[in-house]
């Protein structure tokens, strides 16, 4: 009715549209070089050559998972059990609650044919060790949490920048027209530590923020839903109103692109009121499938759905699914032995599980997994029991996405404390993984106060890629 | 700004467009199209390749590609750019020999740029002949000189000086000001411009039926005299100050109870309009100010200034939470010194002066020294080594010795030097506090520094134990006729002008340095940047410069041939369609719902974080009902609803939003509480105020959301809307009429009339 013959044409433009196309892909379609008619700050070619995986999940681990009660055996620092720590160089957290050395509970053993040994309590990471790089060398910047956390997620301590699912994101878009392309899968009993700011788009555009998934909740996204007593027709008829009025308004600004993708949002909210909650459904997956993630089991199930969702999204292209813990569980300061067998027996089983089960799938080689905390623990106790913060030396692993599997990279010292070889920082695994992305972390840039920015400051950081993490070196 | 805004866009709305620009779109043959313009196309190449090496900090060389002067100065090799010669123009030769930038070459098409831009006269660099009259100092960094209001053909289409320097760029290209925009469009734009608000329909019947010759400026009066014009531009200048109600930094996101008593400051002096240099330097010192005031006379003024020192506070601070080793607190603390200097960057120079934290800048003329001597302004009140944290600095309010017992004192967070013995201060080598350097002075920026206006030091009054440091710099930056002041006024003009036209004269607010853009209207911006200074700082004035001007009350519809030439309407041949910032929607709709509290002043709002994922107001009544500046303004916790409309949570500070368009601002126009709330009630305000008659609720219902009638078409569609709507309901509510017009409602606040302003 209200139809002018140039918004009938404009809307031809823009009948079909994503939630966002990366610049990578934009770059691509563009022949790489038209990027640069938006701004010759931004990125120009970004493509790093390398890499093929197309999606992360990061299964976050807050609070700092002991590296030596899990990953990183030494015999050394089970003979010195209960003495002083030998050496003056140790960094606490809590110089008032320092402890001496404290040797793991947990036994470890080789696993698998490559014989990497784990400890006792991950019996199921073990069963896919072979499929994974265990980087026994990371180190970050700082021994506070927050700070540590906002290295982990933004390469920076200082709150505020983007975090490295948003640079994702932003590099890549998203392969799917009625998802965001960065989902986070929170706990359902609360919050991580610092909240919505570890999946914060800091000054990205605000497409590429996290968007926090609830899982089990009727409204999975907030205001997703219509409200009950509106009914379907009713509301059918009022977006056509809507339309109507927004046409009209168009009529004499016809080439403005905001009002045109106002109009074109509307129909993908209505899209994504059906898309959410069928990629949340996991009731169409094989019982095989959920007890393998153990949705069995009241100890395993809300991890392993987080991560059986997580596997959904990944299929339905979602780039980036942040997986969390409420809090910051791992943060075992008091009670080592009792909290880590209480995580593990949360985590394990649903994390091994997805590794298999994208493999089985056939999506390993295009998916990154990626299971670490903020940092790892010291050698001493603190207390008598518990075991403090520790930035120079703790382990990670990565499944997937080309990485070298059945691999150890890296070492600490004989107690574990700090690294010794083949170091990898925060920032040489942002580095590394926006490679295994097929990202060059030196070009993904965006423009800010009148300069590039990048998620790895590689002239601040000194970020390199890893090469010898990838099966090709 | 106005390529990422651009840039912006093309992400939001996928690739679709982008898909009509590829098409044959082929990196070897690609021609350049337009005559490049030195400022817009070449500067940014420049500044991205070569400025590092060949710029103001290095000269590698002896070549400065960061200026025009020096691009025509050459360096040791010979020229550097000879226009309309390739063979003789240094940079061309290098560049497309893949010799320089040394890393990478540039891309075929910024190749293509530059060679165009020789080729066809190299645009922007002066020629050798008058290479002396041309100043080297950057743009931004100079004093103001008199600037002549350039003449015009059209004089006609001109209402003041402004026009005339816009009128006369456009002229240049053939273009020329839009026609002035009807009584409706006007009213609202000037109403939401001033105050954040919409108008009322008494205010739309009262200006409409005006006829006299000053109806316009009446109108405009009403506005700016509005205690509302304080709690608009109020916000926006808390932004820029980064003012929050927490203390963010770790997870607990503290709270400051007190904190308001800054933002009520900023509202009052905005409503008085306070001289925009004495607002500054209330803020930088007023406790050193208020020192040397007799204390009974002078009891309210004293209290005023104490709160505005909160602006030195407006950083995060971690440090009353540190729990970390003794390495850990220190580094908390240096946090602090580190965040209001990059406020100071943004909001008081416009230079991203946190970059010489860790060495000299990059791109522009500041030193590590520049850096860690503005961190000695601070230390005194600011002193790692006894240190105070965010609590510690609440203080009794003055009194005049009248102390009601019974009541408890008022207290105010405000700043004041820790002892008047300052500590000392060290360049900090790499930025890490365990590697001091040489020790510095408190000092403004070398670079704006003239030697007969030297930053100097005295105590602010004979009893006061203050050093007196930041007083000194107060001074210095606002002292008239100075370098520091003409950068203070075109800074602040630019913003306040980026807010009327979405890009501002200079299209990064945040950045008047070399990396930033350089100026659309560099005598335009300068002789506002004048007008501001000689109007006494009177922001008011720049309002209503900028509000008579027919600039700003042009048409905002397409015209096809200025389009086609100057599609990002940086010449402003149109009055650009905005969207309401994310507190103006979220005031309107409370506004027209008949919803909106106008209390002013006092303690914030609480919000709280619900289980489903959402932060809300919090609470119930009036305080529910507040305008959105007067929500707690917490770090982690900024209302979803202003969020997901481009409201920031605070890190530093917010200079400009980019404001963005995303599903989940329709899923939350849609299915949200608060949107939903807001049409129940205006459905339930027109059958109160509108009567029984459809038209005329219709009518009534266009006038308070869009500030105009409707038009036949809307009217006839509208009606059809209700009448259909009502029928769907017929068999789901007992309420079919109240539930159609409650969608009528609703449809008309999440329609992009209502969020645009025309």
């Amino acid at each position: 009715m209200f139809e002018s013959p140039i918004s009938m044409q404009r809307r031809k433009f823009l009948t079909r549209s994503t939630g966002g196309v990366g610049l990578l892909a934009l770059a691509h379609l563009l022949n790489t070089e038209s990027i640069c008619t938006a701004s010759p700050l931004s990125p120009k070619i970004i493509s790093s050559g390398f890499g093929k995986a197309k999606s992360v999940i990061c299964l976050f681990q807050h609070g700092g998972p002991s590296h030596l009660d899990l990953f990183d055996p030494k015999p050394t620092l089970t003979q010195w059990n209960g003495k002083p720590y030998p050496h003056g160089d140790l960094e606490v957290h809590f110089s008032n609650e320092r402890g001496h050395l404290l040797a793991s509970p947990f036994s470890f053993r080789p696993h698998g044919e490559s014989g990497i040994e784990l400890s006792t309590l991950l019996p199921n990471l073990a069963s896919v060790v072979d499929d994974i790089t265990l980087v026994r060398s990371m180190t970050t910047d700082s021994v506070d949490h927050e700070s540590a956390l906002r290295n982990f997620h933004t390469g920076r301590r200082q709150a505020g920048f983007p975090t490295w699912g948003s640079w994702v994101s932003y590099g890549l878009g998203s392969e799917c027209e009625n998802l965001p392309a960065y989902v986070v899968l929170s706990d359902p009993h609360g919050l991580p530590i610092d909240g919505g700011r570890n999946w914060s788009a800091g000054w990205l555009p605000a497409i590429h923020q996290g968007t926090a998934l609830r899982l089990g909740d009727d409204a999975p996204v907030v205001n997703l839903n219509t409200p009950e007593e509106i009914p379907k027709r009713a509301r059918e008829a009022q977006l056509e109103f809507i339309e109507q009025l927004n046409r009209h308004h168009m009529r004499e600004h016809s080439e403005n692109n905001d009002l045109a993708a106002r109009l074109q949002n509307f129909e993908l909210a209505a899209r994504m009121q059906t898309a959410v909650p069928t990629a949340l459904d996991i009731s169409s997956e094989t019982q095989s499938t959920q007890q393998m993630y153990g949705l069995d089991n009241g100890e395993t199930r809300e991890y392993g759905t987080r991560c059986l969702v997580a596997r959904r999204l990944v299929e339905q292209g979602v780039r980036f699914v942040q997986v969390f813990l409420n809090g910051q569980p791992w943060d075992t300061h008091k009670d080592n032995e009792g909290g880590l067998k209480f995580l593990c027996a949360k985590t394990d089983q649903p994390s091994a599980a997805l590794v298999r089960d994208l493999k089985q799938r056939g999506l390993l080689e295009s998916t990154i997994v990626v299971w670490g905390g903020e940092f790892g623990r010291l050698p001493i106790a603190q207390g008598t029991d518990g075991r403090d913060h520790n930035r120079r030396g703790f382990s990670l692993w990565i499944a997937g996405g080309g990485f070298r599997s059945g691999y150890v990279h890296g070492e600490t010292d004989e107690f574990g404390y700090q690294t010794i070889r083949d170091t990898v920082t925060i920032h040489d695994l942002h580095a590394t993984l926006l490679h295994a992305l097929g990202i060059d972390h030196r070009r993904l840039t965006f423009p800010r106060d009148g300069r590039p920015t990048s998620l790895t400051d590689p002239e601040v950081t000194d970020a390199h890629v890893i090469e010898a993490l990838f099966r090709s070196t | 700004m106005n390529l990422l805004r651009n840039f912006g866009r093309f992400v939001a709305l996928n690739v679709t467009l982008l898909l009509l620009f590829s098409v044959g779109t082929d990196e070897r043959i690609f021609a350049v199209e337009v005559t490049p313009r030195f400022d817009r196309d070449i500067v940014p190449l420049l500044k991205v390749h070569c400025v590092k090496c060949h710029g103001p900090l290095k000269q590698d060389g002896k070549l400065d590609l960061s200026t025009s002067v020096g691009i025509a100065s050459g360096g040791e090799s010979g020229t550097a750019v000879s226009a309309n010669n390739l063979e003789e123009s240094l940079v061309w030769l290098k560049i497309s020999e893949h010799e320089m930038p040394p890393d990478e070459p540039l891309t075929l098409k910024e190749q293509s740029l530059i060679r165009a831009w020789i080729t066809q006269g190299a645009d922007g660099i002066p020629t050798p002949d008058n290479l002396s009259e041309v100043s080297t100092e950057h743009w931004s960094f100079r004093q103001l000189d008199r600037v002549d209001v350039p003449p015009v053909k059209h004089t006609g289409v001109c209402l003041n000086e402004v026009d005339h320097f816009l009128q006369h760029s456009l002229e240049k290209k053939n273009l020329s000001l839009s026609e002035e925009a009807d009584r409706a469009t006007l009213i609202r734009r000037v109403s939401f411009d001033l105050t954040g608000l919409p108008p009322t329909p008494r205010e739309i019947a009262t200006y409409l039926s005006d006829t006299s010759a000053n109806a316009y400026s009446e109108m405009v009066e009403h506005y700016l005299s509005s205690p509302r014009y304080g709690e608009r531009w109020g916000k926006i200048w808390l932004d820029i100050a980064g003012y929050a109600e927490s203390n963010g930094y770790f997870d607990s996101d503290s709270e400051r109870p007190i904190a308001y008593r800054y933002r009520d400051y900023v509202i009052r002096s905005m409503n008085a309009d306070k001289p925009f240099d004495q607002f500054i330097r209330e803020q930088l010192a007023g406790d050193e100010l208020a020192a040397g005031l007799p204390k009974n006379d002078s009891l309210g003024a004293m209290i005023e200034q104490l709160e505005a020192t909160h602006f030195l506070l407006n950083t995060q601070d971690g440090t009353a939470e540190s729990d970390g080793n003794a390495d850990e607190v220190i580094l908390d603390r240096r946090a602090v010194l580190d965040g209001t200097i990059e406020i100071f960057g943004s909001a008081l120079f416009g230079l991203t002066l946190q970059c010489a934290k860790c060495h000299d800048h990059k791109f522009e003329s500041i030193t590590q020294e520049d850096y860690y001597g503005l961190q000695a302004i601070l230390a005194p009140a600011f002193d790692v080594d006894h240190w105070k944290t965010p609590k510690d600095r609440v203080i009794e309010e003055p009194s005049n010795g009248l102390i009601d017992q019974s009541k408890p004192r008022p207290m105010i967070a405000a700043v004041k030097d820790v002892s008047s013995l300052a500590p000392n201060v060290y360049i900090l080598e790499r930025g890490e506090h365990s590697r001091p350097g040489t020790k510095v002075s408190p000092s403004g920026l070398q670079i704006l520094t003239d030697p007969q206006q030297p930053f100097s030091i005295r105590s602010p009054s004979p009893s006061s134990s203050s050093t007196g440091y930041r007083l000194a710099f107060a001074e210095w930056l606002t002292q008239a006729d100075s370098k520091p002041s003409a950068l203070l006024s075109r800074l602040h003009v630019n913003r306040i002008w980026q807010r009327y036209f979405s890009v501002g004269l200079v299209a990064t607010p945040e950045n008047l340095g070399v990396s930033g853009d350089s100026p659309s209207h560099p005598e335009l911006l300068d002789w506002l940047a004048s007008y501001f200074i000689d109007s006494g700082w009177s922001q008011k004035a720049i309002h209503r410069l900028i509000v008579h001007s027919a600039a700003y009350r042009q048409r905002s519809t397409l015209n096809e041939t200025a389009y086609r030439i100057d599609p990002d309407n940086r010449l402003l041949w149109r009055m650009p369609l905005r969207r309401l910032d994310a507190e103006s929607m979220y005031d309107a709709m409370l506004s027209v719902s008949g919803d909106l509290e106008l209390k002013m002043g006092g303690p914030s709002t609480p919000t709280i974080y619900l289980d489903v994922g959402e932060v809300m107001v919090s609470g119930y009544g009036v305080d529910a009902r507040r305008r959105a500046v007067y929500i707690q303004q917490r770090r982690s916790q900024t209302p979803t609803l202003l969020r997901v409309f481009d409201a920031p949570s605070l890190v530093t500070n917010c200079i400009v939003r980019l404001p963005s368009t995303i599903p989940l601002q329709s899923l939350t126009l849609l299915n949200s509480d608060f949107v939903l709330s807001r049409a129940s009630n205006l459905a339930k305000r027109l059958a109160l105020e509108a009567g029984l008659e459809s038209d005329e609720r219709i009518v009534r219902a266009f006038v308070l959301t869009l500030g105009r009638e409707p038009d036949v078409e809307e009217l006839r569609a509208s009606l059809q809307f209700i009448r259909n709507q009502t029928q769907q309901y017929l068999t789901e509510s007992p309420v079919p009429q109240r539930r159609a017009w409650t969608d009528f409602c609703h449809s008309l606040i999440a329609s992009n009339a209502f969020l645009y302003l025309e």
